[in-house]
């Protein structure tokens, strides 16, 4: 019986974290893309429509280059990775659907999904891979 | 009279295909999709329970573009109950019901879901991570479901968290599915090829596709 409850703590915190998670990430991608560094890990990964950045300090500068955005969430899941998987590092997998305006652009549908891990007490991004929702020509 | 602090033109770096972090991941990963998807476009999803780990965990959500009223024809009723949006789902158990726990609960919940067709031309693999002792890999494309009268085109994005299993394969520990409406031009765009049911040539996935010799097969389908 406690192992169930243990599984349904972890999922529950799961959901917490992912919604903390992306109401912070995105209002940095948005407002603050100085702070974005923070976020990731040293050797996290983003792969941006197909274009890979490794690196913490290598990925926030990728994404100051972006036009200004602004980004509306649509819909959000989250579950905590399994454990085989992990080996006892708590990580949590982010699923994000929404739109995106970029300056003068029209609204972009995107797909996002993320892995967090707990760094010492803080939750860093793993890896981070964004598609729009377009025909690549 | 007005201050000109000069015209940013930033523009959007261009979109390009998928992307593997190494060669090794791109073998292993585009074979499991291949079978994968066969046996998910089948009648028959029942042999999806050799791909997932036992305690395996899978969630679906769904959301219209915003914005975008729906036509009749486009409804995603058929995944909407199901849907765990956290955004929509605050209910602490309703969330831990939906999150499918364990390969049997996972392979009858997909056994559920409308049959489906995916366009092997649209796919599109990214795999940012692989170790070890895991590989996370999201995909992204378009399925048409397999209705006698209509057919709705949809894209999805769908992620799977996969690891070596005792037998020498690899099965799926985690997965999320989303589902949205293609759009005017994705439609446009989706099935030029004749399309072969149930089974996934793949065009797009090509010159990769590898074939896996026995004894190191990437097989989650006859491990």
């Amino acid at each position: 019986m406690a192992v169930v409850i243990d599984k349904k703590v972890l999922i529950d915190e799961a959901c917490s974290t992912a919604l903390e998670f992306t109401k912070l990430y995105y209002d940095c991608l948005d407002k603050k893309r100085n702070r974005l560094c923070k976020l990731y890990m040293e050797t996290a990964v983003l792969i941006w429509n197909g274009n890979s950045v490794s690196g913490n300090m290598q990925i926030q500068s990728f994404l100051e280059k972006l036009p200004a955005c602004d980004h509306q969430i649509v819909s959000l899941d989250a579950q905590p990775i399994h454990e085989e998987a992990i080996k006892g590092q708590p990580t949590v997998m982010v699923v994000v659907a929404g739109i995106v305006r970029f300056e003068k652009k029209p609204a972009q549908p995107f797909c996002q999904n993320f892995l967090i891990t707990a760094q010492d007490t803080t939750w860093k991004v793993v890896s981070d891979c964004l598609r729009f929702q377009q025909v690549l020509s | 009279i007005s201050f000109d602090i000069g015209t940013e033109d930033a523009t959007l770096p261009p979109s390009s295909g998928s992307w593997f972090v190494s060669d090794e991941a791109r073998q292993i990963v585009l074979v499991f999709l291949e079978q994968y998807l066969t046996v998910y476009d089948s009648d028959d999803r029942q042999p999806l329970l050799n791909a997932y780990y036992d305690s395996a965990t899978m969630s679906l959500t769904c959301s219209y573009p915003p914005g975008q009223t729906a036509s009749a024809s486009a409804r995603l009723d058929a995944y909407m109950k199901d849907s765990r949006n956290l955004k929509r789902v605050d209910d602490v158990n309703r969330r831990y019901r939906l999150l499918q726990q364990g390969k049997v609960d996972i392979v009858s919940f997909l056994s559920k879901l409308p049959k489906t067709l995916h366009d092997p031309t649209s796919l599109v693999v990214d795999v940012p991570v692989s170790s070890s002792h895991l590989i996370v890999m999201s995909v992204t494309g378009i399925f048409r479901e397999r209705l006698e009268r209509h057919s709705h085109v949809r894209w999805f994005q769908r992620i799977f968290v996969i690891i070596p299993s005792s037998g020498g394969g690899f099965c799926i520990v985690n997965e999320q599915i989303h589902i949205t409406c293609a759009t005017p031009e994705q439609m446009k765009a989706s099935f030029k090829e004749p399309s072969v049911p149930a089974a996934i040539p793949a065009p797009s996935l090509p010159a990769a596709l590898p074939v896996p010799e026995p004894q190191t097969s990437a097989s989650v389908i006859d491990p």
